[in-house]
């Protein structure tokens, strides 16, 4: 495997003990995916926050990287940490649970990741260039990367992206080789996507059914409010059904017009390939932002679907925002039409244990909160076609 | 009885590495090992009840979630953590926590090798020239 000079030094330890630990695991890593050089990262993005998903091993990862004074060498941003820091949930969870997570947090700023962020959605906080080399390890935020803005990143573990943060460099292998973006299947789909609800059903569907990088022709009728979140949803929900990184999506994907779709295998979706996954109520509380939307999104879908949600009878909207947007919250309405609305700054339902909080069931309008709040929080879900 | 196998294995050992193996056949760091003693809980695995710790594990497949890497890093905090790692397929994750333990970890053994390897086999890993070489003795 090829290293240039500063990797060799960094390797060795010249530069002290956290890069040559982070450069230590890169070299190995990409040796082990077959790599033959790093690539420098212009932006790093970690996953791993919840204190229920890396638990006190985690956590004492990050006490030993921060002792060590590590830094991290390029923007790093996270992933949103457990509900635990919200105050509706902490006293359920109890002190200890509370006080590890809000450490995981702290250790992860004190390393200097950016104390903004802690959400799904990093391309709110730093739109990524076309081209531009990442290590993104949030398969819904990968997939957006790819797909949406052209930059190149693989689904990064949470330990490779966090040293690729350190190091400010990554594997050089898979979806930063251009030959490794081409399309393998053309999915057609023969209906209007009219909803997110519908995008979502449509990605869950279409990770079931790919085996490499999707072409997806469809039409999205979406008003321009709800448009970015149903793309969001919908390649979210592909990430989630399958390990797929890329879709290219026409009319969407930067330089979509120049991709040969010559002797591709043809994938038709019908409606009734996608309507199982769209179901009746199984709760009244429901969930919103997963990947998170912002506040402006938030009030948007909010107006455009109080009276659908009143119509349901959900009596309670928890809704994930990135936690950015922090203040701002206190200007916002925490009731419309008598349904009471919760956000969730900084943080995800989904990998939070949701049993403990008493909250056996949501419902959503998002594929990939659908398909993992029973896996990882506990809670059952059904997805409802309101918007 | 004893086999020696000599590999082009792109793989490198600073040290020779000496133990007594445990051999599995699937394992997952994290829910197939106990966190707090190093032992395999995991029936699937072919060798429940076994200890990890200071032994060379031989894995034929890996799953699971990309927290075993925590679990890994912390097995060797605690002093439980295996000696070694042979497997065929290397899986990133494990790879990694293998990494921020500073153990080694050996991939793309033939699948007949590993296959040869049972628990309790002594097993000699070292470098000869730019080979890997593995002496594996039979114990009975």
């Amino acid at each position: 495997m090829y290293l240039t000079k500063w990797e060799e030094k960094a390797l060795q330890g010249e530069f002290g003990e956290p890069l040559r630990m982070a450069m230590n695991v890169l070299v190995k890593v990409c040796k082990a995916l077959k790599g033959e050089k790093l690539i420098e990262i212009t932006h790093a993005h970690v996953s791993g926050i919840s204190y229920f998903n890396i638990g006190d091993e985690g956590l004492e990862l990050l006490q030993d990287l921060a002792k060590k004074k590590t830094r991290v060498l390029v923007y790093t941003t996270a992933n949103p940490s457990s509900i635990a820091l919200i105050d509706e949930f902490a006293s359920v969870y109890g002190v200890d649970v509370v006080v590890k997570q809000r450490k995981i947090v702290e250790l992860l700023i004190a390393i200097g990741i950016d104390n903004k962020s802690f959400t799904c959605v990093p391309y709110k906080l730093r739109v990524p260039g076309y081209g531009e080399h990442l290590a993104w390890a949030e398969s819904s935020a990968v997939i957006y990367a790819n797909s949406i803005a052209g930059a190149k990143t693989n689904r990064e573990g949470g330990i490779t992206a966090l040293m690729a943060a350190i190091a400010g460099r990554t594997c050089f292998c898979g979806m930063h080789i251009d030959e490794n973006r081409c399309p393998t299947e053309l999915i057609e789909v023969s209906f209007p996507v009219n909803s997110i609800a519908l995008a979502s059903a449509l990605g869950l569907f279409i990770g079931k059914v790919v085996r490499g990088i999707p072409y997806i022709k469809a039409v999205f009728r979406l008003h321009e409010d709800i448009r970015d979140i149903a793309i969001r949803s919908m390649l979210s929900s592909i990430a989630s059904t399958s390990s797929t990184a890329l879709a290219l999506v026409e009319g969407i994907t930067p330089g979509y017009a120049n991709i040969n779709l010559k002797g591709l295998e043809k994938i038709s979706v019908d409606i009734d390939d996608v309507k199982d996954f769209i179901g009746g109520r199984c709760s009244d509380a429901m969930f919103l932002g997963c990947p998170h939307i912002d506040i402006k999104e938030a009030e948007e879908l909010l107006a455009d679907i109080v009276g659908q949600l009143k119509g349901y009878g959900i009596k309670k909207v928890y809704i994930a925002i990135p936690s950015l947007d922090l203040h701002k919250l206190s200007e916002l309405n925490r009731v419309i039409d008598g349904i009471d609305i919760v956000y969730l700054p900084g943080v995800c339902p989904v990998v939070s244990n949701l049993k403990l909080a008493k909250v056996y069931s949501l419902s959503t309008i998002h594929g990939k909160a659908y398909h993992y709040l029973p896996k990882l929080a506990g809670a059952s879900s059904c997805l409802l076609n309101i918007a | 009885m004893s086999a020696e196998y000599c590999l082009n294995i792109d793989v490198d050992i600073e040290k020779t590495v000496e133990g007594n193996t445990v051999k599995v056949s699937v394992l997952s760091f994290l829910g197939d090992v106990n966190k707090e003693t190093g032992t395999i809980e995991s029936n699937e695995s072919g060798c429940p009840g076994c200890s990890i710790t200071n032994k060379i594990l031989v894995i034929e497949r890996f799953r699971g979630s990309t927290v075993g890497t925590y679990v890994l890093y912390s097995l060797c905090k605690k002093g439980l953590g295996p000696k070694a790692i042979l497997c065929f397929e290397p899986d990133p994750v494990v790879v990694a926590g293998a990494a921020i333990c500073e153990i080694p970890m050996i991939y793309g053994l033939p699948m007949d090798v590993l296959q040869s390897i049972t628990t309790g086999d002594k097993i000699i890993i070292s470098m000869k020239g730019d080979k890997l070489c593995i002496l594996i003795k039979k114990v009975f």
